[in-house]
């Protein structure tokens, strides 16, 4: 998802969770972070480099893509933007191998998810945010995994527009830096790299920008689904992560006692079902001033523009005994926990695709 | 998540039509071999072939002449197959074609490959026992791995067309 969904529609969902404008805003600013939280970043800002959320492209580039180096981009990207949807499935006639990289595919209502929640019950609102940004991205990036893996995340021609009459229209990845032309339907995604591990091949790379655009509706090959045809449905998926980031932060704020997967806000979002379907349908390619329209309305207050810069001079002037105080103090925090126990999980299924997990290691070798 | 409306007919008629894709630009790409394969033997083979030309009698020269014409649109000839054989199951693949010309061109490849084959192990042999001149184990194994994998694109390609004629049958059977 982008910044339509992350910050704007984040704000609106918190807002009908019940908190006050301050709280929401603060919880969005963290949702939106985890797509520009980078080393490059934390460098300038001298925070922890192992609480990077996400990579430049430029970082990316410059990333080996040998064992340690997979392992350090599986880390990032399986933590806070594909999170696992079952770490134990099953795939008959597979490798371990290849076993371990399906094991990572992204999907909504895991186990993982529920722990993610779980996870900032209690804390601070930049980890609420933190596990919003986490929740909906695994309703839009569900069926790519994030680790760098051809024979998972590929897509190839078979890639198929489905407009709301039913009729079809074949997409045509173009591999330029031009924007995506949405009104002739000419998309641009990652070059082919018959690499296993290359960059290319990490999360939706391969099919673009499209998972991240509301509006769409697809049918597609996945490379792991044996010539079965997927179909996304963009505007359905959307509506459901906002519905179920609402119950999310119900629980969060102690509305309700419990947050459970496959459950979704049946009455406060729904009361605005129509407005919320009129913006995720509206076929553009940023929705944030929709998005931003709709969440002002709610609170009757102005959703302040998202800045990178907006609190790095409250991190950097303050003692360094005080630094986990502050806002993007709090926010590394909420994002080493997230990272740690995604890794855990990973690693206690059996695979060190994320690396070694310190805690796991320690409690195995005092058994 | 999966789409519903696709039966399991059409999910193996999907996998085939990607595998003639692939098989005929397989066969499609192997006329690049066997163009470098006979530039190369005849530039390894250079002073034999003009040993050879010395042998003929002068006026049976345009005799030599008139061989290495043949040989040369047989080749030609070959190689025309080699890439309609390719392009056409591509063409199938994409559903853009029906038609069983280049099915049986694609036998007569495979008949052709498979005799390449033994000739190269037979010169093999031959050229161990020391009695011709002018072989080189070297070419002559890597033509027979490279023919092999003709041999398996062409096997393909024919395995991969008889699904697909069969399943498509099956699926204007069943929508009837």
């Amino acid at each position: 998802m982008q910044e339509d969904f992350h910050y704007y529609a984040t704000y609106a969902a918190a807002i009908l969770a019940g908190y006050n404008h301050e709280e929401s805003a603060a919880i969005c600013y963290s949702a939106q972070f985890v797509d520009l939280c980078t080393r490059t970043f934390l460098t300038r800002v001298k925070g922890p480099q192992n609480a990077a959320t996400t990579q430049l492209q430029l970082e990316l580039m410059d990333a080996p893509t040998d064992a340690v180096g997979l392992q350090d981009i599986t880390r990032i990207w399986a933590s806070f933007h594909f999170l696992p949807y079952d770490l134990y499935a099953e795939k008959p006639h597979t490798s371990k191998r290849y076993l371990r990289k399906y094991r990572l595919i992204c999907g909504p209502n895991g186990k993982l998810t529920e722990d993610t929640v779980a996870l900032a019950k209690g804390s601070s609102l930049q980890a609420a945010g933190l596990a919003m940004h986490v929740l909906a991205d695994t309703w839009a990036h569900m069926y790519f995994a994030g680790t760098p893996s051809l024979v998972i995340n590929n897509t190839e021609a078979h890639f198929y527009e489905i407009f709301p009459d039913g009729s079809e229209k074949q997409i045509r990845f173009r591999h330029t830096t031009s924007p995506d032309d949405v009104e002739n339907g000419i998309y641009t995604a990652s070059i082919f790299q018959s690499s296993e591990n290359s960059i290319m091949n990490l999360g939706h790379g391969r099919a673009g920008h499209l998972p991240d655009y509301s509006y769409i509706r697809y049918k597609y090959l996945p490379a792991w689904g044996g010539y079965r045809e997927i179909i996304k449905d963009n505007p359905g998926d959307y509506y459901n992560a906002f519905r179920q980031m609402v119950h999310a932060m119900m629980y969060l704020r102690g509305e309700t006692t419990e947050f459970k997967t496959d459950h979704y806000d049946g009455t406060r979002a729904d009361e605005h079902s129509d407005r919320i379907h009129g913006i995720i349908e509206k076929r553009q390619i940023s929705a944030s001033e929709d998005w931003k329209a709709f969440g002002e309305s709610l609170s009757g207050r102005t959703i302040p523009d998202f800045s990178v810069e907006t609190y790095i001079d409250e991190y950097m002037n303050a003692p360094e005994e005080e630094k986990k105080e502050t806002f993007l103090g709090r926010f590394f925090t909420a994002a080493l926990a997230q990272k740690s126990m995604v890794t855990n999980r990973i690693y206690a299924s059996g695979s060190k695709l994320a690396g070694y997990s310190v805690a796991q290691k320690k409690e195995r070798v005092n058994e | 998540m999966f789409n519903t409306d696709q039966t399991e007919n059409e999910i193996k008629l999907l996998k085939y039509r990607k595998n003639l894709i692939t098989s005929g630009w397989a066969v499609v790409a192997f006329c690049v071999w066997d163009i470098a394969k006979v530039v190369m033997s005849l530039l390894l083979k250079s002073t034999y072939t003009l040993d050879l030309a010395n042998t003929y009698h002068t006026d049976d020269k345009p005799l030599f002449f008139f061989e290495v014409f043949f040989t040369v649109v047989l080749f030609a000839v070959i190689i025309y197959f080699q890439i309609y054989a390719g392009v056409s199951a591509v063409a199938v693949g994409k559903g853009k074609k029906k038609g069983v010309g280049y099915l049986v061109i694609s036998v007569l490849l495979l008949i052709v490959t498979v005799v390449s084959i033994v000739f190269s192990a037979a010169s093999i042999v031959v050229s161990s026992i020391g009695t011709m001149q002018g072989v080189s184990f070297d070419t002559a194994f890597a033509g027979i791995i490279l023919d092999l994998t003709l041999g398996a694109a062409l096997i393909d390609l024919l395995g991969s067309s008889f699904k697909v004629r069969r399943l498509s049958r099956a699926g204007e059977a069943g929508d009837k």
